[in-house]
């Protein structure tokens, strides 16, 4: 350790140049930064710009220093000079390493927490591990670069050797992402989770830190021997593939307790009552997560439940989340939320007015506390904090002669919107009043007709943006900007810019109007069935209390519970016969008195009839239902048959039920009557005939109909648009356009959005005065 | 002894074999010179004795330790100088002082001092700046001044100029004569080889073929001359007998490992019956050695790992 620290101590004299220019590069950035925070109102923009070249800068004055640093004093060769001196490898490892954390991990991370601290309003920048913390980027690149060069310094014999050395080091950092290429096709999945500045890639420290170790335990394995054997080297190369393969990429559902989705996220609350405002009564919110999976990553259970809220003044929006809250179970034990995480997560926002329902979110618990709470009738008590907001709003007209955004950057398909084209352009926005902007709301408005088109924040350019050009409450902004188009003519429209003269972009936020602290009692509730709660079925179904002194309300919960618990999917025979003989038991305690209560549990809502499981249709509750429904019970039903849909037979024998008529045939609809199913369903090309019908017939609408059908499912071969029987063909009966495939490709998209409606010749025409006529 | 070598052996690449079966000790006091060709063998012997480069197989231990595990401990105790070793360049010579004397418990300040007047060498000026032989008594310096038991030298005086060299020698003798200091040569420089070794080991092709202390070598050491009437060299001379040349009138010859000069007359004489005026004398390190290297050159490959102990 001595001769660690006097190597140490030479190391720092040696590059005490080198580091002292890196020091002042990394503190006069963070100042830089600081100083653009704390003037972003007056600031020229111009400033902002530099941000990226000069992080661009910094990583590459970063990644030469770490080349020339852990290069120097290498383990092997015959001329080093510290190896006919007595201090130990490791010695004179070590010391790189601690100045190489020192310089390269702390003193970034250090500059950056300070700046953040002295000059980004509290919430504007991430500090902590989440998604999208730029704490987390600098450990993600940091961490990546030290570890990779410090594999390749590992086993170099000369400096000069340093740059092959870090390629294969790189290559065998990258091995990982190849043995995922061999091994299973989602390769486009790992690949941004390494190298990109992608979602995944914040989410995992782990990875980097893994890599780190591995490329620090390789500079100070090999080191440690003062001229490595050959062996000595392989295990070198060979520790950290196998560190960088096994732990990291070990696949994600694996390293998850995975259970079968069996029962919903039930929470509810009933009689709430609060000072100042009334919150008359809590409904509960049901969500049906996709599975019970142990989230190692985020191991906290939500509180979530809607509040029904008077005496808000109108038209203002208003959010409320807990501040704290804890649990009681009936045994007398509490589980105290952790505030920290409470205050730390979004707020749902809610638009006000008298008598709304405020979606309460954020109260959360550790997840391994709250199991032993899992469906036992809890008591919660809190503060819930409402807070209200003004809504202000701005329009901003470009100045004449000038466009409001460039000629698109860029197409996007994105897989799950097969309707729409996304549209990224950027946009510079200089003057603006305060608000939130994370809650900004951008839209086009057309000026003559009011049309409006929403404009988002693109998630992927926020991410991967720099700081400055998000979460920023106040000041100069460049927004990526996605515009959804529906219909492939706007597209084009935009695609040649913006007219000035046309559109204007309006912005919209909203300003924190005060708040109130609401001391908050929910009575006793069924608290839903938690992650890790690893009970068989027929038990969480008998462990779902009916007894006691339950109000209306708490049974109403509770049947709803068990009707949750009991529609899971059950596999196998004998186990679904035990989920209904649990069942059974659990309804079999219902008397008449109580119908309406399982009445209004079934018909929550949040069980969609075409999800019953036969243990609900066609078992317990269905029997329990016909036992206590009288004949004239039924006819509550009767505006309920989507609903109760499993009572069918029973609702038809009691005459309430009867056939819907036979939908009309295309060919025997009246003009009026196609052009209605046009309106209601523009964009839907499941009635493809009644189209073929309405050209046939040669109405005027017909062909923006079908080329919006075309626009929507695009020219390829489809059963839609093919070359023989498609709507292109269609088209071409009532319009000029040809009728070969390809020549109707082209002319469309040359004439599509410029023809009119010539009465006389009953066709679709290019106007007078077109060359092209 | 204070340095072994176990049959050392290393290989390069296969089939290029740099030492074979290389077996020595070297006492402690004594001043062993390894001498050899260029590419004999010597440098690579050092680095593996240093831990430098690893044996394939053998190995070399210094103070009974092999070199593979040699400590801070045994490293306070060895000095190393070599042409081609890197200084820290960047370092002034008084920082490449101070830089070394924490790693040495032994460092003596006033032996510091003096080795400084002697080499006359400017403490602020800095490694990279300094001329060869400044530089290779800035390495002598980081090399005697914590008085190490084991000091090995690597071609040390290569392209010095003479007043240098002295300096150095001087530096050295001193060294010497301060108590019982084992050093490791290897050299060109007969001369120098001459005035600090007592024992002299010629590698050549990555065997030791001749060891031995300097005295005794030469003592038995004859160059041999005579005219004959046929000067032609006969087959079937003694081994020992190097580089035999006929001229016009005569032979020449070096005979080594000379027990009695008259038995080495009257062998001259079996072999050319009518030679007359024959002469011989003690040869210097200098000729000997070259006669050597030329008997070994006309002997072709290395004749047998056995050093020639005379």
């Amino acid at each position: 350790m001595k001769l660690l620290l006097h190597w140490l101590r030479w190391d720092l004299r040696r590059f005490r140049l080198l580091l002292f220019v890196w020091t002042l590069l990394v503190l006069g950035y963070a100042a830089f930064l600081g100083w653009l925070h704390q003037n972003i109102l007056t600031v020229d923009p111009a400033w902002m710009e530099w941000s990226q070249p000069i992080a661009l800068v910094l990583a590459v004055v970063e990644v030469i220093l770490l080349l020339h640093l852990l290069s120097t004093d290498p383990a092997l060769g015959t001329d080093p000079f510290w190896k006919t001196r007595p201090p130990r490898g490791f010695a004179v490892a070590g010391a790189k390493m601690v100045m190489v954390m020192g310089f390269f991990a702390v003193l970034p991370m250090a500059a950056w927490w300070t700046m953040t601290c002295w000059s980004v309003p509290p919430g504007a920048v991430t500090h902590g591990w989440g998604e999208t913390s730029w704490t987390l980027f600098l450990w993600w690149w940091h961490a990546f670069l030290i570890g990779t060069i410090s594999l390749g310094a590992s086993v170099i014999r000369h400096p000069r050797q340093i740059l092959l050395a870090v390629a294969a080091a790189f290559a065998l950092s990258l091995m990982p992402m190849l043995v995922a290429l061999i091994l299973k096709p989602a390769f486009l999945d790992v690949m941004p989770m390494v190298l990109d500045q992608a979602v995944k890639a914040f989410t995992q420290p782990v990875f980097a830190g893994w890599l780190l170790l591995a490329g620090c335990l390789c500079f100070w394995l090999a080191r440690t021997h003062r001229t490595p054997s050959p062996w000595w080297r392989l295990v070198v190369v060979l520790f950290p593939a196998v560190l960088l393969v096994v732990v990291p990429l070990k696949p994600e559902a694996k390293r998850k307790i995975l259970l079968q989705p069996e029962t919903p996220n039930v929470t509810a609350a009933s009689t709430i009552r609060v000072g100042g405002l009334q919150l008359r009564k809590g409904l509960p919110v049901y969500s049906l997560p996709k599975a019970f999976a142990m989230d190692e990553e985020y191991p906290w259970a939500e509180f979530e439940m809607q509040l029904q809220v008077t005496g808000l003044p109108d038209d203002l929006p208003a959010v409320a989340g807990w501040r704290t809250l804890k649990l009681t179970a009936p045994d007398g034990r509490v589980l105290q939320g952790n505030e920290a995480m409470m205050q730390a997560r979004t707020i749902r926002r809610m638009k006000g007015g008298t008598a709304n329902l405020l979606p309460v979110s954020g109260a959360i618990f550790d997840v391994r506390e709250v199991i032993p709470f899992s469906l036992l009738p809890c008591r919660a008590e809190g503060t819930l904090r409402v807070m209200l907001q003004r809504k202000e709003s701005v329009e901003w007209v470009p100045a004449a002669g000038s466009q409001l955004a460039a000629p698109m950057a860029q197409f996007e398909m994105p897989e799950d919107e097969f309707n729409g084209h996304l549209w990224q352009g950027v946009l510079r926005w200089t003057p603006m009043g305060p608000g939130e902007l994370g809650n900004i709301l951008i839209q086009l408005r057309k000026t003559g007709t009011g049309e409006r088109l929403p404009v988002s924040l693109n998630d992927r350019e926020i991410r991967t943006g720099f700081l400055l050009q998000r979460q920023q409450h106040k000041g100069h902004l460049r927004f990526p900007m996605g515009v959804d188009f529906r219909s492939y003519l706007r597209q084009r429209e935009f695609q040649k810019g913006f007219p000035v003269s046309d559109w204007a972009l309006e912005l919209s936020w909203q300003q924190p109007d005060g708040y109130v602290d609401i001391p908050v009692v929910v009575e006793p509730f069924i608290l839903p069935r938690q992650k890790g709660d690893a009970r068989p079925m027929p038990d969480l179904i008998r462990a779902v209390s009916l007894e006691g002194n339950a109000s209306t309300e708490q049974i109403r919960l509770r049947l709803t519970t068990l009707l949750m618990l009991a529609n899971q999917p059950a596999s196998g025979s004998a186990r679904e016969a035990a989920v209904e003989a649990a069942l059974e038991e659990k309804l079999g305690q219902l008397a008449a008195p109580q119908l309406p209560l399982l009445l209004e549990a079934a018909r929550s809502g949040l069980i969609p009839a075409h999800s019953y499981y036969p243990v609900l249709s066609d078992g317990p509750l269905k029997r329990r239902l016909l036992t206590l429904l009288q004949p004239s019970d039924l006819v509550v039903l009767e505006t309920e048959k989507e609903l109760f849909a499993f009572l069918e037979a029973e609702l038809r024998a009691a005459g309430l039920v009867t056939a819907e008529p036979e939908p009309k045939v295309p060919a025997a609809m009246s003009d009026a009557e196609l052009e209605d199913w046009d309106l209601q369903n523009r964009g839907r090309p499941e009635g493809i005939a009644m189209l073929q019908e309405a050209a046939r017939r040669g109405l005027p609408w017909a062909f923006k109909s079908i080329l919006h059908v075309i626009e929507i499912v695009g020219f390829e071969e489809t059963r839609f648009s093919n070359r023989s029987r498609g709507l292109l063909r269609l088209i071409s009966t009532i319009s000029d356009c040809p009728e070969d495939f390809v020549p109707a490709k082209i002319w469309l998209k040359e004439n599509g959005d410029q023809l009119v409606w010539d009465a006389t010749l009953k066709r679709w025409v290019l106007p007078p005065g077109n060359p092209d006529r | 002894m204070s340095i072994q070598f176990q049959s050392l052996t290393k290989h390069y690449r296969a089939g290029d074999e740099a030492l074979s079966g290389l077996t020595f000790g070297i006492a402690p006091g004594s001043v062993f010179a390894l001498m050899g060709r260029n590419g004999a063998g010597k440098t690579t012997t050092i680095h593996l004795l240093l831990d430098l480069l690893l044996p394939t197989r053998g190995e070399a231990r210094i103070f009974g330790i092999p070199s593979s595990k040699l400590g801070p401990e045994h490293r306070q105790r060895i000095g190393y100088v070599s042409e081609n070793q890197r200084l820290p360049d960047w370092m002034r010579v008084g920082e490449f002082l101070r830089f070394l004397k924490p790693m040495y418990p032994s460092w003596d300040d006033v032996l510091t001092a003096r080795l400084l007047k002697l080499f006359a060498l400017p403490l602020h000026q800095r490694l990279d700046r300094l001329s060869r032989g400044q530089r290779m008594k800035a390495a002598f310096l980081g090399a005697l001044c914590y008085r190490p038991d084991v000091l090995i030298l690597d071609e040390p005086f290569s392209g010095l100029d003479s007043v240098m060299r002295q300096d150095l020698l001087d530096a050295l003798i001193e060294f010497l004569g301060e108590g019982e200091r084992t050093v490791l040569l290897s050299s060109h420089d007969l001369g120098e080889v001459e005035r600090l070794a007592d024992t002299i080991g010629v590698l050549n092709y990555g065997r030791l073929g001749l060891r031995g202390s300097i005295d005794d070598l030469l003592t038995g050491a004859r160059e041999v001359s005579f005219l004959t009437s046929h000067p032609q060299v006969p087959p079937g001379l003694p081994e020992n007998w190097w580089n035999p040349v006929a001229s016009a009138h005569g032979i020449t010859f070096m005979a080594a490992g000379v027990t009695e000069e008259a038995a080495l007359t009257e062998a001259i004489l079996a072999h050319w019956p009518g030679a007359e005026r024959l002469t011989m004398h003690a040869p210097g390190l200098s000729r000997f050695y070259i006669d050597y290297l030329r008997h070994t050159e006309t002997t072709a490959a290395p004749a047998s790992s056995t050093a020639h102990s005379l």
